[in-house]
């Protein structure tokens, strides 16, 4: 549960860019296909068992969607969130598991945008590194409109210190 | 009958309990205006669907049958 404090309002949340999770979904979109594979194989040669592969193939595809909710969680739970006076880093490890990180914005120094390949200047993310006035870094990892959000933080660090 | 029942019910329950500790997780913890919001509850109304079907299939295989084969 995220607490404000007073007079602090979001700003900016950000979830990584949607390829991260359309790579693991496109697996789980594989392994579905391979249930109606079965299925097919079993239908031309072992019809009298057809009832008992259709009900594995159930549960199959409920295992598989345990796992696509999974991957959607670990992306979905991991969160930037940028206020007019901090910056907090959920980092959801594995399924109950989170780290959570803030910093002040006062403590910015520096903004660095990586962009790390090909497909990230295709697609438009990148990281973008914030080094704070401790001995820390923070990296935001494939952040979506890196150049902009890197406009939107440097825009709130500038207002936070007038 | 009752040996794959028992096991197919325990299957449920413990299928439905994790799913209820993801979805109470994301509850906790998601934003109050996050726009995928949509995209959890497609995930759950998929899982739904595809217990009630595993039920209805469960109960339509001849497992007598199978069990004395």
């Amino acid at each position: 549960m995220l607490h404000l404090k007073p007079e602090e309002k979001i700003i900016l949340s950000i979830h990584r860019h949607w390829l991260v999770i359309a790579g693991k979904m496109t697996f789980i979109a594989a392994m579905l296909s391979a249930a109606a594979v079965f299925l097919t194989v079993v239908t031309g040669y072992l019809p009298t068992y057809l009832a008992l592969a259709t009900f594995f193939s159930a549960i199959y595809v409920l295992i598989i969607l345990l796992a696509a909710f999974i991957f959607w969680v670990d992306f979905y739970l991991d969160i930037w969130i940028v206020t007019n006076k901090r910056i907090i880093d959920i980092e959801q490890k594995g399924l109950f598991r989170r780290e959570i990180s803030e910093f002040e914005l006062s403590r910015i120094q520096d903004i660095t945008i990586e962009i790390p390949n090909f497909t990230a200047a295709i697609f438009k993310f990148g990281n973008i590194r914030i080094q704070t006035a401790g001995t820390q870094s923070f990296t935001i990892k494939d952040a979506p409109r890196p150049e902009q959000i890197k406009n939107i933080i440097l825009e709130c660090v500038k207002n936070n210190r007038n | 009958m009752i040996v794959p029942l028992i096991v197919y019910i325990l299957f449920l329950i413990f299928y439905i309990l994790f799913i209820a500790a993801i979805f109470w997780q994301i509850q906790k913890y998601v934003l109050p205006q996050d726009k995928y919001r949509w995209v959890t509850n497609i995930f759950l109304g998929a899982i739904a669907v595809f217990i009630i079907i595993s039920a209805l299939l469960f109960f339509l295989t001849p497992w007598n049958e199978i069990i004395s084969f």
